[in-house]
């Protein structure tokens, strides 16, 4: 591992200031189950590291008056997976926690982080797009709000400028009869990294066999979190049956778009997004179902 | 605790041996007070760092260093040139620290540097350039004994030294060593009979080719160091091997230093299953040679999974043949093994063991090592055997199912017992296959039916055995008795296993005291009487032998003096619980402390005794698994039901320690059978060097191992001890992928069975039009 300078600023525009004009030099540390695995092992060099674990009003997890979800940036992988307003809000933000690494590395990683690592295999990223959450971007310009949908343009990459910060996430109240679930294909049960990542979110009809509406997001098979944007054309006013699930399944996997690498083929990848997405509809339509 | 299936014999008298003791290191283990290779420092002490070549085949033009010693905190340089004369190729891995006019894989060692911190040396390493002359690179070892494959020897170089490869199975296994040629660096035949005929006299024939992936130890703690040159000339080691006096040789012979002058302590050991042994400590050795300085060198896990000595990937074809009865009439079996940039690979082993279970009249074996542009191969414990019983044991639960057999009846039929001779020609002495057979077949898993769960996942049952021939080294144990009538026994082998609580249990049965009157202490090189490597299963099995002739020997001496005191005659000395008397008269005694006692105010001064031992061969160890598993079919994940690891010990020493490599061995076979392998990309790179993408089973992988301890009496070790370590891994990887094939009823030839993998395998036999058919191949 080499050298390198440590900040941990108390205030914002001081975090700010030093991203900014120390640019490509400086990363921001939000957890470091990345970033400082990636200096050591993988001998990424990065001059100066400022935390942010010192910053007001990056913490945690609140309801506010219009029944939004707001989680502070540095809310860790374990407190949003256990935080009781998360689960009842989006349940598959919750899920997508759980699967940040291990306990330990839950207790230090942070659903900021997980965005801002910007890997196109990220789970805890991928439900808060499909929630339709914003981000709360802070910089020396103030603050701005930008759909997490819109955050992240390739691995590694999000759209924000040189010493710009999220500092909070804004998930919006879902409509009644609103189920949701994120589950993911690995080799191995605990400690493993998405090689096909579905977070389905399904709200019914009064009647509760009528999708009204769908968003379905893919992890780990595209170059960012896209939505499987003919898969949720395909539920959208429809009947839930079987083949309708299928149908969807069929469709999500045409919209994938998948790369050979260590962990699997495209091809395999293709056939598991079929199947996952088949299979986290079909819980998140159970869900919505027992939904209050 | 395991299940004991007990031996006739009386074992009663026994009170300390063959009773289940936790590690007496233990405690220490588990609260991280154990100092490890890494935890040892010195003051002034250097770091040191590798510079690994970024090609898989090139030439080395020249390498310039002055920058980097320009550098800050740095002190030396070292390179291939620091061993001129020991560089000699092709030869073994051992010989070349670093590469010399060639480098053979992408990650092999370059240059050292050594700076006053670790990143200072690692800064530094940029600053040394290296003038390459990349060359053409070859991968696949089938690819690589094409006639138009890149050559990966250069010039005739000398003899293969095979030392290493030795430490872990005492039994020749070439029959005929056949001249290697182009990038076959070994090959080797075993045939009997006629396998022609042996064919055509079976009623079925069935046959398939096996391929097993590279893998890695994955030992949890990575190679460290620490050398120091003492200005009088000594070289100081702190290392974390399985054999000190492997490294002390090692680095005696590279540095051209008397061997006494190299004082190697083996710390405690994060494992080592065979995979750590002498490939980092010259490199600190060298650097403090020069830097009169002491150096630390400590390998991050990339560095381990790209450049240390993992199991070979091997392709193996096997055909067998028997008859309506079940008995067997025929066996063809080649092996391809790919040994990496250099030879030392287990391929005579592996091939060999394809016919050390049954008892084939007619057979015929070949086997090529093949050098490829990868990272030279090591031992894995019981190496070369996972791959050999994969593909063998998976053909022979075709072939029972073809003959609509039982599968371990079958075995029985044709089991390899005493007085059978393996492929190489060898008498067996009194093994335990058939014994471990019926432990199987006596088991409760094994006699329940496997029941279809509701999920509509289908489910299936494997089963496996193999064998492993083991070591059985030379070792020697000195025992002291102390003052308060207690014992310290000195070793010089590796607890690598638990070992120095076995032999502790051995010296307290021997001297008839308590387990906690018995110390068992581990010195250095210069300290310790001789003890061979911790592999190939063979230290509880040879210092057993050596400690117990120690204990005699200390008995010997201690029966004199008791003998003097009582005024009885030496040979009438009775001992028992710290007490001596002679016979007929237990209750005039002298107690061992007075006998200590005496002893030092003695002209023969205080007691101490040394032992020798060697037992007067190896005796193959069996093990055999059954394993139940679920598929769900549309992922390919796999879910074991039941795991069931049996194995005999010949006499377990320590029961629960027995256990424990079981249950470790069951569960390293886990790994190969679904999730573990290195993966190379074009360029010779691996693809996942990280524990992330390198997938080791976790706690949630792996179901409990239920074991069952088998004691079959060994006559050649102390009260019938056999080897343990090894040969727990051994069936697994088969039974499990048995298992596979079973619950989809398709043939299955690669480990690891990862979910991609069954996916695609089915897919393929869905368009081959075989889906839930026989298993045929």
């Amino acid at each position: 591992m080499r050298r390198f300078d440590y900040a941990a600023p108390t205030q914002i525009f001081e975090a700010c200031a030093l991203l900014a004009d120390r640019g490509d030099d400086a990363r921001a540390l939000a957890g470091g189950t990345d970033l400082i695995v990636q200096m050591r092992e993988r001998g990424r060099k990065v001059p100066l590291i400022v935390s942010l674990r010192n910053l007001e009003g990056f913490k945690g997890i609140s309801q506010n008056a219009d029944g939004a979800l707001t989680i502070g940036a540095m809310a860790s992988g374990n407190e949003v997976h256990h935080s009781p307003l998360v689960q009842k809000h989006a349940y598959f933000i919750s899920e997508g926690a759980e699967l940040l690494g291990s306990i330990q590395i839950r207790n230090r990683g942070t659903l900021g982080g997980n965005v801002g690592n910007a890997a196109p295999s990220a789970d805890a990223a991928p439900p808060l797009v499909a929630a339709h959450a914003t981000a709360s971007i802070v910089g020396k310009q103030g603050t701005r709000e930008v759909p997490v949908g819109d955050l992240m343009v390739g691995p590694g990459q999000l759209a924000l400028e040189p010493g710009e910060l999220i500092q909070s996430f804004t998930v919006p109240a879902q409509p009644a009869h609103t189920g949701t679930r994120y589950v993911r294909h690995v080799p191995r049960r605990e400690m493993d990294i998405a090689v096909v990542g579905i977070a389905a979110l399904v709200s019914l009809e009064d009647d509760l066999a009528t999708i009204k509406e769908a968003s379905v997001v893919l992890s780990a098979v595209a170059p960012t979190w896209p939505h499987a944007t003919t898969a949720e054309q395909t539920l959208r006013g429809q009947q839930i049956s079987e083949k309708l699930l299928a149908d969807a399944g069929e469709a999500a996997a045409a919209d994938s778009r998948p790369i050979s690498d260590v962990r699997a083929s495209a091809e395999y990848r293709r056939m598991m997004v079929d199947v996952y997405t088949r299979r986290a509809l079909a819980t998140a339509i159970e869900r919505a179902k027992t939904a209050v | 605790m395991a299940k004991v299936v007990e031996r006739p014999q009386e074992k009663t008298a026994l009170r300390v041996a063959n009773k289940p003791v936790s590690r007496i290191d233990g405690v220490e283990n588990v609260t991280g007070a154990t100092k490890f290779g890494a935890d040892f420092s010195l003051p002034g002490m250097l770091w040191g760092a590798i510079l690994r070549s970024p090609h898989a085949h090139a030439r080395i033009r020249n390498i310039e260093y002055a920058k980097a010693l320009e550098a800050p905190g740095v002190v030396t340089v070292a390179t291939a040139a620091d061993f001129a004369e020991d560089v000699v190729e092709p030869t073994s891995r051992p010989h070349n620290v670093f590469a010399g006019d060639f480098a053979l894989f992408l990650g092999e060692p370059v240059a050292a540097i050594a700076a006053v911190t670790k990143e200072d040396a690692e800064a530094a390493l940029e600053l040394i350039e290296v003038d390459y002359e990349p060359l053409p690179h070859v991968l696949d070892p089938e690819d690589a004994m094409k006639p138009d494959a890149p050559a990966i020897r250069h010039g005739d170089g000398g003899d293969i030294d095979r030392t290493e490869m030795s430490f872990h199975s005492s039994v020749a296994s070439s029959a005929e060593d056949l001249d290697e040629s182009g990038n076959v660096s070994s090959q080797v035949q075993f045939s009997r009979g006629d396998i022609e005929e042996g064919l055509a006299e079976a009623d079925v024939v069935k046959e398939g080719r096996f391929t097993a992936a590279m893998v890695h130890q994955t030992y949890l703690e990575p190679h460290a160091a620490l050398a120091h040159y003492t200005p009088s000339g000594d070289m100081k080691m702190w290392v974390t091997s399985q054999g000190q006096f492997y490294v002390r040789d090692t680095v005696a012979r590279l540095l051209k230093l008397p061997a006494h002058k190299v004082i190697v302590q083996g710390t405690a050991i994060g494992g080592g299953f065979g995979g750590k042994m002498t490939l980092l400590a010259p490199i600190p050795a060298i650097l403090s040679k020069k830097a009169r300085r002491p150096v630390k060198v400590v390998w991050s896990r990339s560095e381990e999974l790209v450049a240390a000595n993992p199991a070979p990937y091997s392709v193996i074809d096997v055909k067998i043949g028997a008859k309506r009865d079940g008995t067997l009439t025929a066996l063809q079996g080649r092996v391809i093994m790919d040994t990496g940039a250099y030879p030392g690979s287990p391929m005579s082993t592996a091939t060999m063991l394809l016919g050390s279970c049954y008892v084939f009249p007619n057979m015929e074996l070949e086997g090529f090592e093949v050098l490829t542009n990868k990272v030279s191969v090591g031992a894995y414990r019981a190496p070369g055997a996972p791959n050999s019983a994969h593909a063998v044991e998976n053909v022979m639960n075709w072939v029972a199912q073809a003959l609509g057999m039982d599968p371990v009846e079958f075995r029985l039929r044709n089991a390899i017992k005493e007085g059978d001779r393996w492929p190489n020609g060898q008498p067996l002495p009194d093994v335990g296959g058939v014994e471990v057979l019926e432990a199987i077949k006596n088991h409760q898993v094994w006699n329940t039916p496997l029941e279809q769960g509701s999920n509509g996942k289908p489910r299936g049952r494997g089963m496996a055995i193999g064998c492993w021939s083991g070591g059985a080294g030379g070792s020697a144990a000195t025992i002291k008795l102390e003052a308060d009538g207690s014992f310290s026994v000195l070793v010089g082998t590796i607890n690598l296993t638990g070992s120095t609580t076995s032999i502790a249990q051995v010296a307290a049965e021997e001297l008839r005291v308590p387990l906690e009157y018995v110390s068992v202490h581990q010195g250095d090189t210069n300290e310790a009487p001789y003890g061979p490597v911790a592999g190939g299963s063979q230290v509880t099995y040879t210092v057993s032998l050596s400690a117990a002739a120690a204990a005699h020997e200390v008995l010997r001496q201690m029966k004199g003096i008791a003998a003097q005191r009582l005024g009885a005659d030496v040979d009438d000395i009775e001992f028992d619980d710290g007490k001596m008397w002679a016979q007929g008269d237990p209750e005039r005694y002298v107690t061992y402390r007075r006998i200590s006692d005496e002893a030092v105010g003695s002209t023969n001064g205080p007691i101490i005794g040394t032992g020798h031992g060697k037992p007067a061969r190896g005796n193959p160890g069996f093990a055999g698994t059954i394993a139940d598993v679920e598929v769900d079919t549309e992922t390919g994940l796999v879910t074991i039901l039941n795991l069931v690891g049996v194995q005999d010990a010949g006499f377990a020493i320590n029961p629960l320690s027995v256990e424990g490599q079981i249950q470790g061995g069951t569960i390293q076979g886990v790994g190969y059978a679904l999730l573990e392998e290195i993966v190379y990309d074009e360029d010779g790179s691996v693809r996942n060097p990280g524990l992330l993408d390198y997938r080791l089973p976790t706690a949630a992988d792996v179901p409990n191992v239920d074991t069952v301890i088998v004691e079959k009496h060994n006559p050649y070790g102390w009260k019938g001890t056999r080897i343990v370590g090894e040969p727990s891994i051994v069936p697994p990887g088969a039974a499990i992928t048995s298992a596979i094939s079973d619950a989809l009823g398709i043939p299955l030839h690669n480990m690891p069975l990862t979910p991609e993998r069954i996916v695609m395998a089915l897919r393929d036999a869905r368009s081959n039009g075989r889906s839930n058919g026989e298993p045929t191949s």
